[in-house]
């Protein structure tokens, strides 16, 4: 089979800070002839390397997932695959066209009028004016603007921006589409739309490199997927074990140990372990997971209370929270330097996604805050019989009426279905 | 669609790969200079119609200054009559502001389109080349408004007559010829003001003196000699003097000076534009 992208031992490198702020420094570097002082890594002193020995493979109609920490390189190597940026060492080679996705909107002016900023932005994207003649009325339906077709895009709200911005780009027709983080602006229902029309591109033998940190998506999208970090490949598979991969990796980097001053009280790494008594990060909806930490007192409290919190990362809502207060647990009065392990258990009925897990030590007399930290994190992966935030437990029947007996509620049920 | 494979490495691509680039993102080039206008003139009451307004002011004011001092009637006119000196003016300035202003919006073109450098790929040429085209169309503007003023001028009280010469017809081949100069001044500088911002600095100042090492308001003859061979020098005066002798004098303009601008503008175009291709992978990072 032929593939749609080749990317084969790829470097890049880049400087810090600017090459030359203004004449008079490269006159200046010029006459010093100081150019060309090379380490043996062909790096110079003010230079890095922002991606190393990148090699990959992507077939026609494949979704490949890139996910890794801020700063890993990710627009990095989607630039190099959009020609934006050149490697300074491998080869890329990409059979087709290529439509990237980095920015929604990039070539908009303000000033113009929506039917205006079409035509402009598919004319930067590569589109032909007949091309975009033909497809102008599925952008317009897409974006769901028609009504502001003539306003200046200034005036438009910030979703109505970014659902224009990739609706042109989504009717490129293109052979290799680059997407990065874009999707994370609009709403839900126009992200679910997006997500429906890239499937639509891999039926038709598209590859699609998709870049984000909705981990949730990667996973459930994507193929394969790459984890990278400081500029290198950690892990290249499939997307749902990357996602694992890459969540194991930045719950070791949150566990360093901490800096912080002698406090109220030392609180060990939470530990996650499911029903088998194994330490995982990665749960399944509705699974039984016991939540783990110890806490050494450096001082004593008198009736110390432990509470728990589970927050979704992507919106910071939090799902879940209690304590031992709450639950009405007694605790034994805390005495200096000794030590006590906490042990929550609890039904993980929460849809998919990553959480983080928050948890605080007080003491109810002296309402002393110890900690409130949300620095470990787990990973929900799988199907849910529910979506939404709460599992209400729901049970469900349909069954035959009687015609006559329903026609009392036919202007209830309209209105519901208009709303 | 056609398709098409795209293999990356450092090398520089060929003249003919990337003119057939430039051929497929042609549309840009003329979608980018009509933005261009459509924003300059959107929120103006005149429209368009400010393109003449720059060049027909300078006329003003030099014809205030220069009116009664610089004698451009004594040169190679048909007939006894003279030449108003507002026309001659005008006939230089029109030419002149599309240079000055093609180049001026041309050099800063990368630098002020830094969004689509960083996020989208296309042939960088099309920046600097749409500045020119937008600024041209400018000209085309002012220039009806010069011919039809030549024309007017033909009842001028002084009795000068206006001959619609043959020669008009020659004005494309000079205005391709500057067209040439600006593209590879245009090119070479937005590229270097992308690295140095200075340069940008430096061409504003620069284009007020250039002016007057030009003949755009008087005549060569009507300065003092040793100044001459910098303005000889200057490939902008015999494309100016030959829009003149076209348009006012009737006649062709193809003489010495004349092609050397032109063997000028083609150097120009060919070291600015290869140039650019060795470094048009390295803006995106730099800029």
């Amino acid at each position: 089979m032929t593939k749609s992208i080749n990317v084969n031992g790829v470097f890049k490198k880049f400087r810090r800070g600017e090459r030359h702020n203004s004449l008079r420094d490269a006159v200046g570097s010029w006459l010093r002839l100081d150019r060309g002082h090379r380490r043996s890594s062909g790096l110079d002193a003010a230079e890095f390397w922002a991606l190393q020995e990148m090699t990959f493979d992507v077939q026609p109609g494949e979704a490949f997932g890139i996910i890794g920490p801020n700063g890993a390189g990710k627009s990095t190597m989607l630039k190099l695959l959009a020609g934006i940026l050149r490697p300074n060492r491998g080869t890329i080679s990409i059979e087709g066209r290529v439509s990237a996705l980095i920015e929604v909107g990039a070539g908009f002016h303000p000033d113009l009028t929506g039917r205006e900023n079409i035509y402009m932005n598919a004319a930067i994207l590569g589109m032909r004016r007949k091309e975009v003649d033909h497809k102008f009325e599925d952008i317009v339906e897409f974006a769901g603007i028609r009504d502001f077709l003539d306003t200046p895009i200034k005036r438009y709200s910030s979703g109505m921006y970014a659902r224009l911005g990739f609706s042109v780009a989504a009717h490129v027709e293109p052979d290799v589409l680059l997407v990065d983080e874009v999707l994370s602006v609009g709403d839900r229902v126009f992200r679910a739309k997006c997500m429906d029309k890239m499937r639509g591109f891999l039926d038709r033998g598209v590859a699609v490199v998709y870049v984000s940190h909705d981990l949730r998506s990667v996973a459930s999208f994507c193929d394969r997927a790459m984890v990278i970090s400081d500029g290198c490949i950690q892990y290249t598979g499939g997307a749902a074990e990357a996602v694992a991969q890459y969540h194991e990796a930045c719950i070791d980097a949150s566990m360093l140990p901490s800096t912080r001053k002698r406090s109220l009280v030392d609180v060990s790494p939470v530990r996650f372990v499911d029903k088998s008594g194994r330490d995982k990060q990665t749960f399944t909806p509705g699974e039984e997971i016991t939540i783990e930490f110890d806490v050494r007192y450096n001082h004593a409290m008198a009736r110390p209370s432990f509470g728990l919190s589970l927050i979704r990362t992507e919106d910071r809502l939090v799902m879940f929270e209690t304590s031992s207060t709450r639950m009405h647990y007694q605790t034994p009065p805390a005495v200096e330097g000794t030590c006590s392990r906490v042990r929550y258990r609890i039904a993980l009925n929460v849809p998919p996604g990553e959480y983080l897990i928050g948890y605080h030590v007080r003491d109810r007399d002296s309402a002393l805050y110890a900690a409130m930290q949300e620095d470990a994190r787990i990973m929900v992966i799988g199907e849910s019989i529910s979506g939404g935030v709460a599992d209400l437990a729901p049970k469900v029947a349909v069954e035959d009426v009687d015609p006559r007996q329903h026609e009392m509620n036919v202007a209830n049920v309209g209105r519901a279905v208009a709303s | 669609m056609t398709a098409f494979t795209t293999h990356m490495e450092l090398t520089v691509p060929s003249a003919g790969q990337r003119i057939r680039e430039l051929v497929r993102y042609r549309q840009l080039m003329w979608m980018l200079a009509w933005r261009d206008i459509r924003v300059r003139y959107k929120h103006s009451i005149l429209g368009a119609a400010w393109a003449v307004v720059p060049p027909a002011a300078m006329m003003v004011i030099f014809t205030f200054v220069f009116g009664e001092v610089v004698e451009v009637e004594r040169e190679r006119l048909t007939g006894n009559e003279t030449i108003p000196y507002s026309l001659f003016a005008f006939s230089g300035l029109v030419p002149w502001m599309f240079f000055a202003n093609g180049l001026t919006s041309a050099i800063g073109s990368l630098v002020s389109n830094r969004p689509l450098v960083t996020k989208i790929y296309f042939p960088r040429e099309v920046f600097p080349l749409s500045a020119i085209v937008s600024a041209f169309l400018d000209f085309v503007i002012a220039s009806v408004v010069l011919v039809i003023l030549s024309a007017l001028l033909h009842y001028y009280p002084n009795g000068w007559h206006f001959q619609a010469s043959w020669t008009i017809a020659l004005i494309p081949i000079v205005v391709l010829v500057q067209i040439t100069f600006m593209a590879g001044l245009g090119l070479l500088l937005s590229m270097a003001n992308l690295f140095y911002r200075d340069v940008g600095f430096l061409f504003r100042s620069i284009i007020q003196l250039w002016m007057f090492v030009t003949c755009v308001v008087y005549q060569l003859e009507a300065t003092a000699p040793w100044k001459r061979i910098l303005i000889q020098l200057n490939p902008m005066t015999p494309i100016i003097r030959a829009y003149r002798e076209c348009l006012i004098y009737g006649q062709a303009p193809f003489d010495g000076p004349f092609l050397y601008a032109a063997v000028v503008s083609f150097l120009a175009l060919a070291i600015g534009w290869t140039w650019f291709r060795r470094r048009e992978f390295e803006f995106a990072e730099n800029i």
